[in-house]
């Protein structure tokens, strides 16, 4: 049995208080292009004090609704992203989010690795059947690590996004724990 | 522009408020058994007392004067005030113009035209008064009817979640089925 699951090649799934997560989210949301990758909703550049409020209700929950890591990168464990799990149903399908808040660890395999990681720890520890997201079809970037992760395309709802006078779709992706299984098996030794 | 029409009252049925009182016991009726909830979403299927429906209903009350993310209504016959099943434009996002639909109508009065004509109303609600530019509808794979009926007024699978749902023993898709304004016509249905 592999103990060492939350670290990776170049991050780690860390976890942070509430402090340190609410001094992030606060600083990466006023960067309205992360913003607008990750949210549906117009972002709202809530306060350190507001989103550490929201977040100490949530953490404190046991076991928790939402299972939220820190992504530290390795080299000079800089705290560079959040990835969580939310949602999970008695069915075992759950989404995931992930965000890469610093503009430098982007393009640079950062996102794959932590997906990676969280994608492993919701099947080996969680024991989930499936796990779900939502991309937008003006996220190329995202959208090929997902495919690199295992998640294959679901379909497509249209029309989902005004922004700029443009309409946009959303992309729905998941993986399947037997596909998760055959294609990342061998590599965690399972 | 005609603003005689009524947006509330179809041919058979009306759109209405929640009566706190007396809808309770009609919806803890039909959820004695899991027909109708089953075939909405993955949401384990359970009893409800009276009570705690009301209290649902309270909630979901307090939310639409709060947040204005919903139009929840009633559906009811032309001729008399019993409950035939409730719909609910819900999950609104106003700067995208978008929102989900759910629509039930109860076990025992289903079959009669009224989801028909309940739909015509929501539809019109959604795109002729809220100004909605698409709206979506979740269903699971194995509810085939309501697959049917959501073609019938024009929407199109787009999203197809594999093995989403565990009933029966057995894994099942979830689907979402979207309208766009510009593919909806009065006459659909």
């Amino acid at each position: 049995m592999d103990n060492d699951i939350f670290r990776g090649k170049l991050v780690r799934l860390s976890a942070e208080s509430s402090e340190v997560y609410a001094e992030h989210f606060s600083r990466w949301w006023h960067d309205s292009e992360y913003g607008r990758l990750l949210d549906l909703a117009p972002g709202m550049l809530f306060s350190p004090k507001r989103v550490k409020e929201w977040l100490e209700k949530e953490l404190e929950k046991d076991p928790p609704e939402m299972w939220l890591f820190g992504i530290r990168a390795l080299e000079g464990d800089k705290l560079i992203g959040f990835a969580d799990l939310s949602g999970a149903t008695p069915h075992g399908d759950t989404f995931v989010g992930i965000g890469i808040g610093e503009r430098e660890y982007w393009s640079k395999g950062y996102g794959t690795e932590a997906m990676k990681l969280i994608l492993r720890f919701a099947f080996v520890e969680l024991g989930l059947h499936r796990v779900s997201l939502n991309v937008f079809d003006y996220n190329p970037r995202g959208i090929r690590s997902y495919e690199k992760a295992g998640f294959r395309h679901e379909g497509r709802a249209r029309e989902m996004i005004l922004r700029e006078g443009q309409r946009a779709d959303v992309l729905y992706m998941g993986v399947l724990r037997e596909d998760w299984l055959k294609q990342f098996g061998a590599e965690y030794g399972l | 522009m005609d603003i005689t029409t009524s947006l509330y009252t179809g041919k058979l049925v009306r759109l209405t408020r929640i009566e706190l009182e007396k809808d309770p016991e009609t919806l803890a009726e039909w959820s004695k058994d899991a027909s109708l909830m089953r075939m909405l979403d993955e949401t384990p299927a359970r009893p409800l007392a009276s009570e705690q429906i009301k209290k649902r209903l309270e909630k979901i009350e307090k939310e639409m004067d709060e947040k204005h993310e919903m139009f929840y209504f009633h559906i009811r016959p032309l001729e008399d005030e019993r409950l035939l099943g409730w719909g609910k434009i819900y999950w609104i996002l106003w700067p995208s113009q978008i929102a989900n639909i759910e629509l039930a109508i109860g076990p025992s009065e289903q079959r009669k035209g009224y989801g028909s004509d309940a739909s015509r109303l929501f539809l019109r609600l959604a795109f002729d008064e809220l100004n909605l530019n698409r709206l979506a509808v979740r269903l699971p794979a194995y509810n085939i009817r309501g697959i049917e009926f959501v073609k019938k007024f024009g929407f199109s699978e787009e999203v197809r979640r594999r093995e989403v749902i565990l009933r029966d023993g057995r894994r099942w898709d979830s689907l979402v089925f979207g309208l766009l304004r510009s593919e909806w016509s009065v006459n659909h249905g």
